[in-house]
């Protein structure tokens, strides 16, 4: 099954790995991945680190967060699944001009500091007051961390 | 006899463990040996659990790294924590191997002690790959 060519953004702190590729990209046939991160981009190590996560039928490519909202000013030519790290990193985008209507939120893992609000979500108070400013400026944040799972309204799980 | 090569599986949910467990069953008790899970970690958290596993080995321990899925969290938060690693240790510090299944792990604790470190690691490829037929 082919996705509809189109930007899918997702906000995982894991970045790139099994649940994005296989989990989404392969049961979606979503054949082009962004891994959107300013200092993975610059690090032949990580670049290098990271090309071992696509499938046969998949492509890997890296942007920082300014190539990525440049990007996204346009529809891709296939579906396109781009990953950042996480809400700082959305907020980013958004200032570069980035057209985000929808953010997938993914895997955001527990860190000192930080609350539960799923067993996938966690957020420390910094992380939080980026996913309020994303909302607040008309951003839809979606949990779900794969294709199968519920879609939870960040604005109702975060109060 | 060498010294024991260690063995640390990190994998998805309880896999590392359960392997473990299951080898246990087949050999009997074997020393050297732990698991780590990605659950619940990010990839940095996994990174620092991974550095704490390797840190708290002998300095002079020899070890091979086993995970699961290439290209999935365990084995990118093992090649990062390798990265770190300073380069006298780094050199008794072998893989990761990928795809760890049973065989693999069998043949791995039954000729750690026996092999050297060059033969044993091409022998466990084989030996990982041989277990994985069309069974008829």
């Amino acid at each position: 099954m082919a996705s509809k060519a189109e930007w899918i953004l997702r906000m995982d702190d894991r970045l790139v790995h099994g649940q994005v590729c296989v989990g989404w990209c392969e049961v979606l046939g979503i054949p082009h991945l962004v891994l959107a991160d300013d200092a993975i981009v610059g690090s032949a190590f990580e670049r290098d680190l990271y090309a071992c996560c696509p499938g046969q039928d998949q492509q890997l490519a890296f942007m920082g967060l300014e190539e990525l909202a440049l990007a996204m000013s346009t529809p891709p030519a296939q579906a396109t699944l781009a990953v950042i790290a996480g809400p700082s990193e959305a907020l980013r985008l958004l200032e570069l001009g980035a057209p985000l209507v929808e953010v997938l939120v993914g895997g955001l893992h527990d860190q000192p500091g930080a609350r539960q609000v799923t067993d996938y979500l966690f957020v420390t108070p910094a992380q939080e007051e980026s996913l309020r400013q994303l909302m607040a400026r008309g951003v839809h944040l979606v949990g779900q961390p794969l294709p199968a799972s519920p879609r939870l309204e960040l604005q109702r799980l975060l109060g | 006899m060498s010294a024991p090569l260690h063995l640390l599986l990190i994998t998805h949910g309880r896999l590392g463990e359960e392997l473990l467990a299951t080898a246990t069953l087949i050999l009997g008790p074997r020393d050297h040996t732990d698991a780590l899970s990605n659950d619940g970690l990010s990839r940095e958290g996994l990174v620092e659990a991974v550095l704490g596993r390797l840190e708290a080995l002998p300095e002079d321990a020899s070890l091979l790294l086993l995970v699961d899925a290439p290209g999935a969290s365990p084995h990118l938060a093992c090649r990062l924590a390798l990265a770190r690693q300073p380069l006298e240790r780094r050199e008794r510090q072998h893989g990761p191997i990928t795809g760890v299944n049973l065989p693999l792990l069998l043949t791995a604790l039954n000729r750690r002690e026996t092999t050297p470190v060059d033969e044993l690691l091409p022998l466990l490829l084989d030996r990982g790959r041989a277990g994985i037929l069309m069974a008829d």
